[in-house]
């Protein structure tokens, strides 16, 4: 237990009433920005721009009042990577796709995996099927220096793998803004993975395993 | 009880300051039925003047809470008190997402209002608890926090789905959250409730979630720090809710069901460990299909009030006066 009666575990004052509502709409919009890839432009457009009117339609006519009953809050990570989602959509560039190049990396696998990893300790963690408690250790100052030493490995391997820049920053921006901002709730684990992330992360390693395996 | 309110449940008892017109402020969630829809957090006040409890009103509505966080509460559940170093009301209140009670989170609120007496009680979120990476679930309040010396307090709660564990949550006195950890290793231990022999040796009692079970012990020797499990001690418990409470140092105090398999007896035992308790008092003897359950405890005006759920129906109290100082030991007697 971090009983340290200086370190303010909680996000500072009324941030929390907007990330919420604005976390969600950007992982909404990345996910459309992502699934309509092939869709016509002005239609793609129009499906985002709709999307944004829901988002900010009041109370419970908003996606985000159920989300957050569902899910409470996507963890940073979730919501970083669903911006550059939505950003490579709106302003696309002749650089090489980095999530094609992210299938079949050796390196982007060992993060992939040790991700799930992660994911699967936490939970075992919330059922008490861990000897120590790993969920509140992510309140306390170690946690953020055990987050910096994966930061420091990402860009390590990441930087000999030649792995591309939004895989790259991710982990340091998502520290960063936790450090800044304590979002979403005060605990690292929730700044760099959530749930549905990590179900994510395990289709996406299971597929590209599989492909590796079978020669694809 | 509020109007139109069949059903409550899960009451908590907070002794205001001195000098104020209530003695003590009662909490519990009450509405057409348990997990209802319409279930709201309900309070009356012990008046010092009149002694009397005030007519009952309503203090915490899930339309209006989801509305001041931002998102949907589904549900509201049990509640607890507690005063803060400024002599601010805090109330933990389970609330539940999609799903019953295994979809529970607890939310913080903080008295808003300038003063404290019942008309003019109303309670603002701060947010609500991170205590689990699983989408923030499956934690619920019952029983009293612990008061602590330097002001800030240990919140009791419990982790229930599929298995059930209790953990502890420490606050400082302003009521900002520093961390927690997990009481017991068990699978069926919940609803725990925290009795301090010491400053640094405390007791946690619970509730044993398997048929034909034993009130479930743990201690900490360091305050909290870490808990170990004890034996389970020969009060038996089917599967019910126990409240506790350290009168003083050496003198603890129990209320808890004692007949197998029902909640129609409901008594007071006594003890100056926390492990050895011997029987004080039967506080109500019913039979059947009665229940009388979820107790809760307060020691305030130099008595010891005791309020419980009747049937899930309606709250009840009772107040026990200790003998004068010098004036022959008997035990407490009962004052209505």
């Amino acid at each position: 237990m971090n009983l340290d009666p200086g370190f303010v575990l909680a996000p500072a004052g009324g941030l929390l009433r907007y990330y919420l509502p604005l976390s969600w709409c950007v992982v909404l919009l990345g996910l459309l920005a992502w699934v309509s890839g092939r869709w016509p432009k002005p239609l793609r457009l129009l499906a985002l721009g709709g999307l944004v009117v829901w988002c900010v339609l009041p109370g419970p006519y908003s996606p985000d009042y159920w989300l957050g009953l569902a899910f409470q809050m996507p963890s940073l990570s979730t919501v970083l990577l669903c911006a550059w989602l939505l950003w490579a959509a709106l302003f696309p560039t002749p650089q090489p796709d980095c999530l094609a190049q992210a299938n079949g990396s050796g390196w982007h696998l060992a993060l992939g995996a040790a991700a799930v990893g992660l994911g699967w300790l936490l939970l075992l963690d919330t059922l008490a099927l861990l000897p120590l408690e790993l969920y509140a250790l992510g309140f306390g100052p170690g946690a953020n220096v055990f987050a910096m030493g994966l930061v420091l490995l990402s860009w390590i391997f990441g930087g000999r793998a030649r792995l591309g820049w939004p895989v790259l920053a991710l982990a340091p921006l998502v520290i960063v803004v936790f450090a800044a901002s304590r979002l979403p709730t005060g605990n690292v684990w929730d700044a760099l993975l959530d749930p549905w992330l990590w179900l994510v992360l395990q289709i996406w390693l299971v597929r590209n395993l599989w492909g590796r395996w079978t020669g694809r | 009880m509020p109007a139109n309110t069949p059903a409550a449940h899960a009451s908590t008892l907070l002794a205001m300051p001195a000098g104020q017109a209530a003695a003590l402020t009662a909490f519990w969630f009450s509405g057409e039925r348990e997990s209802g829809p319409n279930v709201q957090i309900a309070a009356s006040q012990f008046d010092r003047a009149t002694q009397r409890w005030s007519e009952a009103r309503f203090v915490v509505n899930r339309h209006v809470l989801g509305a001041q966080l931002g998102f949907g509460v589904r549900r509201l559940g049990n509640p607890v008190a507690w005063m803060d170093g400024s002599g601010r009301v805090h109330l933990f209140v389970v609330a539940t997402g999609w799903g019953g009670w295994a979809a529970s989170r607890v939310v913080h609120l903080r008295q808003s209002s300038s003063g404290n007496t019942l008309p003019e009680l109303a309670f603002e979120p701060l947010g609500v608890l991170p205590l689990s990476w699983l989408w923030n679930t499956s934690h619920l309040v019952r029983n009293a926090p612990l008061p602590l010396a330097d002001g800030g307090m240990v919140l009791p709660v419990h982790f229930e789905l599929g298995i059930k564990y209790p953990a502890a949550l420490r606050f400082d006195p302003e009521g900002r959250f520093l961390g927690m950890s997990r009481i017991s290793a068990r699978g069926y231990a919940l609803q725990p409730t925290l009795l301090a022999t010491t400053a640094t040796d405390w007791v946690a009692l619970m509730r044993d979630g398997r048929p034909q079970g034993r009130v479930i012990a743990a201690r900490s020797a360091d305050g909290g720090r870490t808990w170990a499990d004890l034996p389970d001690l020969a009060l038996l418990n089917p599967d019910s809710s126990v409240g506790g409470l350290a009168v003083a140092p050496g003198q603890l105090v129990l209320a808890h069901n004692s007949s197998p398999g029902s909640r129609a007896t409901l008594d007071l035992s006594r003890s100056v460990d926390g492990i050895q308790w011997e029987a004080l008092h039967t506080v109500e003897r019913g039979s059947g299909e009665d229940e009388f359950s979820y107790p809760a405890l307060l020691w305030a005006e130099d008595s010891l009030w005791v309020t419980y759920t009747v049937d899930r129906q309606t709250i009840d109290w009772q107040r026990y006066t200790a003998p004068p100082p010098g004036k022959p030991a008997k035990p407490l007697t009962a004052k209505p």
